[in-house]
């Protein structure tokens, strides 16, 4: 077989109905790139036999583990939504996704909350089926204009499967004219009014220290992934105008703020399509304004903390999508 | 009677359009493969569309090749 470009790749990706068993890709998600990879730690005999290199080795457990960039789009972000540390539900058109910090410790309870996912990968014409994967975390951001999430993936085991039957659909994607930025003040439900113009960059991460865990079961593969602390942050750059925030900073004033991003920057009460992602209560954890240089603007850089709300969620995450999951 | 295809995915509604590796179809709806759209998609894929949509569970492919075998 001649050398492949990354262009001719294509990834699938299905809801699993077993945890870990197999299901060839329904939905196909164009990506940006992704770096799935066997992650193995083999075994290395150091038996002390008049060498001094080891004599033997032997395959030890593994998993598989990686990230999926890829440009935000409402038709295919809830599978993925789905498939993590996240309590869905769903209503008038909207899915949304809140932190299921009360339990969901592993992938190993099921298949209704997290779902797990199959992931077909096809790379230079050859396919690599994950299974059991689930999203240990994402990194929403705006890069050049344009919504992008990186999603650090992991599953537990990796086999050959058949070649999928591909069916793609337009793209949906969230550019220059689809964002609003809002800050309010801390609630289980803020209100926010007017948008904010002033931010320079936005990203919405968070990890749920997810890690694959492998047990004695006569196999290689994980037998699940666990997840720990959830850790969520927002991080931006916005224009310097007055000390609002920066005393907000000093005196620990937690503040709520949602990004919306639609399609055709209607409000996302009003689109046919976007994703809004809200903190509820996020305290600042640095807030830093200089002056840089004789030439440039003085911007204010920070990072925020969500943390938990009384009668309330830390975050949300909405997404309007025309897709149905089942 | 040249190959159909017949497209059918639970996940998306009625009347969305897709992308068959090269060949335009709308869900819950068929489309008629001429000799021409075949020999693209083999062009394209290196495979036939039996051997990549044959196995689907989205898209049913019906009716028999048009293309000429060449020998």
């Amino acid at each position: 077989m001649p050398a492949g470009l990354g262009g001719g790749g294509k990834v699938g990706i299905a809801h699993e109905t077993v945890m870990g068993t197999y299901v060839a890709p329904t939905i196909f998600v164009p990506i940006l790139s992704e770096s799935l990879k066997y992650t193995e730690e083999k075994y290395y005999s150091e038996q002390i036999r008049q060498q001094t290199i080891v004599s033997d080795v032997k395959s030890g457990y593994y998993h598989a583990e990686g990230d999926i960039k890829l440009e935000v789009d409402p038709t295919n972000m809830p599978l993925w939504l789905h498939a993590s540390r996240h309590t869905p539900s769903f209503a008038a058109g909207v899915y949304t996704y809140v932190p299921s910090s009360a339990g969901s410790a592993s992938t190993a309870a099921g298949v209704t909350s997290p779902k797990t996912l199959s992931i077909t990968v096809v790379r230079n014409n050859v396919v690599f089926g994950y299974t059991g994967c689930t999203v240990g975390g994402f990194e929403f951001m705006i890069e050049d204009g344009v919504l992008k999430c990186t999603m650090n993936v992991l599953g537990i085991a990796e086999a050959v499967q058949a070649t999928p039957s591909p069916v793609w659909v337009a793209a949906d994607l969230l550019g220059a004219d689809a964002h609003r930025v809002y800050l309010a003040a801390s609630a289980a439900a803020p209100t926010f009014s007017a948008v904010d113009i002033n931010f320079n960059g936005f990203t919405f991460r968070m990890n749920y220290n997810a890690e694959a865990q492998n047990r004695i079961h006569a196999e290689r593969s994980a037998s699940y992934v666990s997840f720990g602390i959830t850790e969520a942050e927002v991080e931006s750059e916005l224009d310097f105008l007055d000390r609002t925030d920066y005393d907000n900073f000093v005196g620990n004033t937690q503040r709520a703020i949602k990004l919306e991003s639609t399609n055709g920057g209607a409000t996302f009460a009003a689109c046919t399509s976007g994703i809004a992602l809200q903190a509820n209560r996020v305290s600042y954890d640095a807030y830093d304004i200089g002056l840089e240089g004789m030439g440039d603007l003085i911007m204010a850089g920070f990072t925020g903390r969500m943390i938990g709300i009384a009668a309330g969620d830390a975050y949300s995450i909405k997404v309007k999508s025309p897709t149905t999951i089942t | 009677m040249a190959l159909k295809l017949d497209v059918d995915h639970p996940n998306y509604p009625k009347g969305m359009e897709f992308d068959l590796d090269g060949i335009g179809a709308k869900n819950g709806s068929s489309v008629e493969v001429t000799a021409d759209m075949e020999q693209a998609f083999l062009s394209k894929n290196g495979k036939s569309i039996k051997e990549i949509y044959g196995h689907s569970k989205i898209v049913k492919v019906s009716g028999t090749s048009e293309l000429k075998e060449v020998k």
